[in-house]
């Protein structure tokens, strides 16, 4: 059987110290990666271009079968679906009606203040080549790279929100650091109480909220937009929803699924230089006045309230 | 005589280019296991597994220099600090030669047993380096899941080569 004594093939006295002294030179390199050195990024850069097409083929028909195989697993539940997309269809429907009135209103309000309108985002979209997972590290390659325009810190998005930002860029290939990387930190507001904070990825499903006032109370299942504090990224984009752990504690879940990623958009026009000007003060989106407490139809003042026959 | 070591040198070359090709071939294969569901955290390391067997069963030599090549290769794909893979695949070379358990019984199939050890050690190495070099500690539930589904592997790849084996080995009868 295979299973027999094991291999007495052992390698010489200089075979061991070889292996050392290797050991010793990934530590100097992995250091070294740590600084961010150009000539490191440019290799990292070069042989990502050159690997792009081998990793490629080999994980198409991997994603091929896998995707099979999703399909076979949600073809048991297609009812449940069924049920779920029309009560989801109904929802929709109402929403988008609401949703045409305010659009009015809020092009009228914008006439009115005369708002400078806001640039349309010029998005280049490529296709994810590797998967994200990774014990080490949450990267993904796309296929666009310095020739379609990206540079490096450029976001990436999905149609469902932010999915990372541009680390690394070959000639036909980019890097995108995932936002549940551990090294990614990204500067967030909550959306219901405008309070400010960083969300820092942990190489899991959730990310970690960090710097958050102490006064802010997040509630489950607020919505967490990019705030543009810094510079990097543009505000407004969505990064996920607000979620309570057993202990207590709230982490952010993303909106993206990082696993079904195929394509990814990056948007090349922003212009990060107009935001790294001194006179830039970040996007600080107004506090909601504290709620006081009061009886029902007496108000702060203490006064009797008199609703109008017009309300 | 020089047309010998001539013969002898290309033919240990040729073995290490395919050898360096099946390794590559697995590293991609493991990459792309993160396409499944069932993966969706993080994916079994198959490359220990490969280089453990390899080394401790078929007496294949891999040399520290292709592993430290393919280490780098597969940081590259997978987009992690340069040099944290080819420490782990050298740990497991290191470990699978020169680790010797004594108080492992030698009757017992002791193979499990060791690997769990030779995985582990190297693992918590490269994991400790790769937090002193991030200078955080990550989620765990994927580190966990990494390590159990490479331990459960493990006698499953296990078991098939001796099956195959056995039916080789009865054809040939």
């Amino acid at each position: 059987m295979v299973s027999g004594k094991p291999s007495n093939n052992k390698p010489s006295k200089f075979g061991k110290n070889f292996n050392f002294i290797l050991i010793f030179l990934c530590l100097i390199l992995v250091f070294i990666g740590k600084f961010d050195l150009i000539a490191v990024r440019n290799m990292k850069a070069f042989l990502s271009d050159f690997l792009a097409p081998v990793t490629f083929m080999f994980n198409k028909p991997a994603k091929e079968i896998a995707e099979v195989l999703q399909d076979v697993m949600s073809a048991t539940s297609l009812r449940d679906e069924n049920i779920r997309l029309k009560s989801e269809v109904r929802r929709l429907n109402v929403l988008k009606s609401k949703t045409e009135v305010q659009e009015f209103e809020l092009f009228e309000l914008r006439e009115l203040l005369k708002v400078i309108p806001k640039n349309n985002n010029k998005i280049i979209t490529g296709r994810v080549v590797t998967a994200a997972g990774g014990v080490f590290a949450n990267t993904v390659l796309i296929d666009v790279g310095k020739k379609d325009g990206i540079i490096i810190g450029q976001p990436a998005i999905s149609s469902l929100g932010l999915v990372g930002y541009v680390v690394n860029v070959g000639v036909n290939s980019s890097r995108i650091l995932l936002i549940i990387d551990i090294n990614a930190m990204i500067p967030i507001y909550l959306t219901d109480s405008n309070w400010p904070a960083v969300v820092q990825g942990q190489n899991g499903e959730l990310l970690k909220i960090r710097f958050l006032s102490s006064e802010a109370n997040p509630i489950e299942g607020e919505v967490l937009e990019t705030s543009g504090h810094g510079g990097q990224l543009p505000s407004g984009i969505n990064v996920g929803n607000i979620v309570k752990s057993f202990s207590g504690k709230y982490y952010v879940k993303p909106k993206v699924n990082f696993q079904r990623i195929t394509y990814v958009s990056i948007i090349t026009n922003f212009n990060s230089e107009y935001y790294t000007k001194n006179d830039f003060n970040g996007f600080a989106p107004l506090q909601k006045p504290k709620p006081s407490i009061g009886l029902k139809g007496i108000n702060s003042s203490g006064t009797r309230k008199t609703e109008s026959l017009k309300d | 005589m020089n047309t010998n070591s001539i013969f002898y040198f290309f033919n240990n070359f040729s073995k290490d280019i395919i050898y360096f090709v099946m390794l590559f071939v697995f590293i991609n294969i493991e990459a792309s296991l993160n396409f499944f569901l069932i993966f969706d955290n993080s994916t079994p390391s198959l490359l220990s597994i490969v280089i453990f067997l390899s080394l401790r069963k078929f007496s294949i030599h891999f040399s520290s220099l292709m592993l430290f090549v393919l280490g780098i290769l597969y940081d590259i794909i997978l987009g992690s600090n340069i040099g944290i893979n080819s420490i782990f695949f050298l740990l497991i070379k290191y470990f699978t030669l020169y680790l010797n358990l004594s108080f492992i019984e030698k009757d017992v199939n002791d193979d499990w047993i060791y690997f769990t050890f030779i995985f582990i050690s190297s693992f918590v190495i490269t994991f400790a380096l790769n937090i002193f070099s991030n200078l955080s500690i990550p989620d765990l539930s994927p580190v966990l899941f990494h390590i159990g589904a490479t331990l459960i592997i493990f006698p499953l790849i296990f078991v098939s080569i001796n099956f195959i084996y056995f039916i080789t080995k009865l054809i040939k009868n």
